[in-house]
């Protein structure tokens, strides 16, 4: 290749890489916000950005906090020493005595524990890479799922992303903990056998409520093109009931079909006429409410009703085990990885080193952006997958490397040696990404939670992997155009022998 | 060069004793401390201790850290060491969250220590006067991980499987039984060295069970990328087929030795700047020993296990053919 049209390539090629790498990790004031850099738009797990927990307490039990704000409160010695023979302690929170005489105490324990495993089971559908539901002291329930934040969200530089988790938590929360079971309601034409309905009538009889779950085969999230909704799959038996229902609701002045769990309304069906089809579907605002839905309807059909009723005061944001700067730090020792691999590169194989560090650079930012266009959560161990793609690449190269440093102490020339290396590796490494992708794939479709997550973050790794493994020897022809002694470009020697 | 081939039964103990003294163990603290493995905090019981500050006096002198420190202090004299700690911000101030092994002993200890806690926050500092509760709790987590762990597991036999297929198809069936063995073998000494080692088992011990299988299927790729090149080469045409691949073995020793090498490292880059930063070895510790565990059990089945096996196959094959 030519000098000029070297030096241009060359140029086109690290000008696209600084203002790629400057866009990737500088952040900067920009009016009255920030522009955060595509390194800090990465969502982030539990580990690196802490978790965000509700404790949900059951009627009769309150938090300490609430137990001494109302102690404080209260101005006469009397009022409090009523209120101390009120409760008692039980570790953190505090248990109305009167509400644990009514149930039974070893019921109100075995009560909470069975609620907190079917938490468990709403909480683990909803896609988190990590969460956990735990009984505290018998008496309350801890829910924690990761907050998702970018880093800027975290450090409060993106409030609006901040507020917009939290809520999407929040609503989460809120839907997931609904106790009691799914009924179908209606304005006027329902009937009033329930004593405890107090805000809408029953379309169902009693009977037809016990059963309700053999109405239903499932109840899913549904989405397509932008547009999110919940899927009712119905049994023979839901299509009889709901032909009749909807009749009686699409006659009515108010063609409302209300979809309740316990006493809270859910979504709405307007009825244009008889619904006799095997399958419907409601449309809600996103895909996140959809979730909640669907995974809150399919547990209560499926005979997980929470046997208390649960309040949570607010939603609170931990910081992470690993420290309040785990994200920090964990970049910090990516960027120390990074570093070892360039500077190995670069005493090992001199100018072909800065071309290796050049892909690993390109590897980085190809990631990072993959990263930011999905909107996948990175946890420590997805960062290791990513890791794992460099390594993989940094490994292939030098391979490939070594593989033409064979080749030339044959006596070809350098043009040579490079095809005969690629020609020597290229189905073996093809085999090894192949293998790799199927894995990643696989992980990404059936894993859950974080492993699912970690096998998207592989997939982009070893896809830029395979890839950059070809763009290096574009870039190694282009860089080393110029060069004199093209063996001295990559730290070879030519075997020279007397007939030459 | 070591005769790998020669040494396939010896090898065959060594990982038979690796994977019965697993499951013996498992199998004794299943019985004996009611699990197979040692769950973390994300899958067990612990006790944690609770300040909320919700209602102090946020005046000048009021400083989470002087909370925390006051803390620590109480926690050392009772001899109950902090596994983590975090902070969580609510609307009216926040609450320091420390958590620690379980155990009724522990807890008691700890309820003295909320009661000296309270104690001295309340005498030390005037800002602390209104200082909402320090509270100890034994908090119980609800196993929510099973789902995720069968998952994982379906995820890591189906991409087995696939592997299995593909390298039927590009290479020779042999192969594709030899990494096929070598992806449940690496699992099992995963697994067993997990339950003899007591390493604390928390989500983050899926995503190295799925490590070894991939860093095991990359390794494979390596070494009967070496084997089929070895064997296709018109030089080792009436090699016998062990030592051929005894030969192609030691020459993959030195790649997958560097990169499962250069990935541990970076591991433990990752995991000691991060405890540098947290300054908290306590929480690190585990993923870092989950990580060499993760190594030696996919470094030993690949490099040494599986080619040792692999060549008798190899054998068979060859003999078959020629005769």
């Amino acid at each position: 290749m030519g000098k000029v049209k070297s030096a241009i390539i060359t140029t086109l090629i690290i000008v696209a890489i600084v203002v790629l790498t400057v866009f990737a990790t500088v952040s900067f004031p920009m009016g009255v916000e920030n522009f955060n850099s595509m390194l800090t738009s990465i969502h982030l797990g539990s580990d690196l950005t802490g978790d965000a927990y509700v404790m949900l307490y059951p009627e009769g039990v309150i938090s300490s906090e609430e137990y001494n704000a109302e102690y404080n409160g209260k101005e006469s010695e009397e009022d409090k020493q009523e209120y101390v023979g009120k409760y008692e302690a039980k570790g953190g929170v505090y248990v109305e005595k009167e509400e644990l005489l009514s149930v039974g105490e070893e019921k109100f324990l075995e009560n909470v524990a069975s609620d907190a495993e079917i938490l468990s089971n709403r909480f683990g559908k909803r896609g988190y890479t990590s969460y956990s539901v735990s009984v505290v002291d018998g008496y309350a329930i801890k829910v924690s799922v990761p907050t998702g934040f970018t880093y800027a969200a975290y450090k409060g530089n993106h409030e609006e992303a901040r507020s917009t988790a939290l809520s999407e938590i929040s609503t989460t929360v809120s839907y997931l903990t609904i106790s009691g079971g799914l009924s179908l309601r209606h304005a006027t034409e329902g009937s009033s056998w329930d004593q405890n309905a107090f805000d809408n009538l029953n379309l169902l009889t009693a009977a037809q409520q016990e059963q309700i779950g053999t109405y239903f085969k499932s109840i899913s999230d549904y989405g397509v093109a932008q547009g999110y909704a919940v899927r009712f799959k119905l049994t023979s038996e839901g299509r009889d009931l709901l032909a009749e229902k909807t009749e009686l609701v699409a006659a009515a002045e108010d063609t409302n079909l209300l979809f309740y769990v316990g006493e809270n309304q859910i979504i709405s069906l307007t009825c244009d006429g008889v619904l006799g089809e095997k399958q419907f579907y409601i449309s809600v605002a996103n895909q996140a409410v959809a979730l909640d839905y669907s995974i809150l309807f399919d547990s209560v059909i499926n005979g997980e009703i929470l046997s208390n009723v649960y309040e949570y005061d607010e939603v609170k944001v931990a910081t992470s085990a690993m420290g309040e700067n785990s994200a920090l730090f964990v970049a910090i020792a990516i960027a120390v990885i990074m570093l070892a691999a360039i500077v190995v590169s670069i005493v090992k194989y001199k100018k072909l080193g800065i071309v290796n560090a050049l892909m690993l650079l390109v590897y980085a930012l190809t990631v990072i952006i993959a990263l930011n266009v999905t909107g996948v959560i990175v946890t420590v161990a997805g960062i290791v997958c990513a890791v794992l793609g460099l390594l993989l690449l940094c490994g292939i190269n030098f391979y490939v490397f070594e593989e033409v440093r064979k080749q030339t102490k044959t006596g070809k020339t350098i043009k040579s040696s490079i095809s005969s290396a690629y020609k020597n590796t290229w189905k073996s490494l093809l085999d090894m990404h192949v293998v790799a992708l199927v894995f990643a794939l696989v992980l990404a479709l059936i894993g859950v939670g974080e492993v699912s997550a970690c096998g998207v973050i592989l997939m982009f790794a070893v896809l830029a992997s395979y890839a950059i493994y070809w763009f290096t020897r574009f870039v190694w022809y282009v860089i080393s155009g110029p060069a004199k002694d093209k063996f001295a470009f990559g730290g070879f020697k030519r075997e020279v022998y007397e007939d030459d | 060069m070591t005769k790998l081939s020669s040494k396939m039964h010896i090898l065959i103990v060594i990982s038979s004793i690796i994977i019965a003294l697993g499951l013996a163990l498992g199998l004794i603290f299943h019985f004996t401390s009611g699990s197979f493995f040692n769950y973390g905090g994300d899958y067990k019981t612990v006790n944690t201790v609770t300040v909320n500050y919700a209602l102090a006096d946020q005046s000048e002198t009021f400083n989470k850290d002087s909370i925390t420190e006051e803390c620590n202090k109480v926690f050392e004299e009772n001899g109950v060491c902090v596994v983590t700690k975090t902070y969580a911000e609510t609307t009216q101030g926040g609450e320091i969250v420390f958590q620690f092994a379980a155990g009724e002993e522990t807890y008691k200890t700890l309820q003295t220590c909320v009661e000296k806690i309270t104690a001295n926050l309340k005498l030390n500092d005037a800002s602390m006067s209104g200082l909402s509760v320090v509270a100890a709790s034994q908090v119980n987590a609800v196993k929510g991980g099973c789902k995720a762990l069968l998952n994982c597991g379906i995820a890591i036999i189906v991409a087995a499987v696939l592997q299995f297929v593909y390298l039927a198809i590009r290479y020779k069936w042999t192969m594709a039984i030899g990494a096929f063995l070598a992806n449940v073998h690496n699992l099992a000494i995963f697994i067993a060295l997990l339950a003899i080692t007591r390493i604390q088992i928390s989500s983050a011990v899926f995503a190295f069970g799925a490590i070894t299988v991939l860093a095991t299927m990359i390794g494979c790729g390596i070494l009967f990328g070496k084997m089929r090149k070895a064997f296709n080469a018109e030089s080792n045409a009436k090699v016998d087929a062990k030592d051929v691949s005894d030969a192609a073995a030691c020459d993959s020793l030195k790649p997958m030795a560097v990169l499962y090498l250069a990935l541990v490292i970076a591991l433990v880059v990752i995991a000691l700047v991060s405890a540098i930063g947290s300054l908290s070895f306590a929480s690190l510790i585990m993923p870092a020993l989950c990580a060499v565990v993760c190594f030696i059990s996919t470094l030993y089945g690949t490099a040494i296990f599986t080619p040792s096996v692999y060549s008798r196959l190899a054998a068979i094959h060859h003999n078959k053919a020629n005769s």
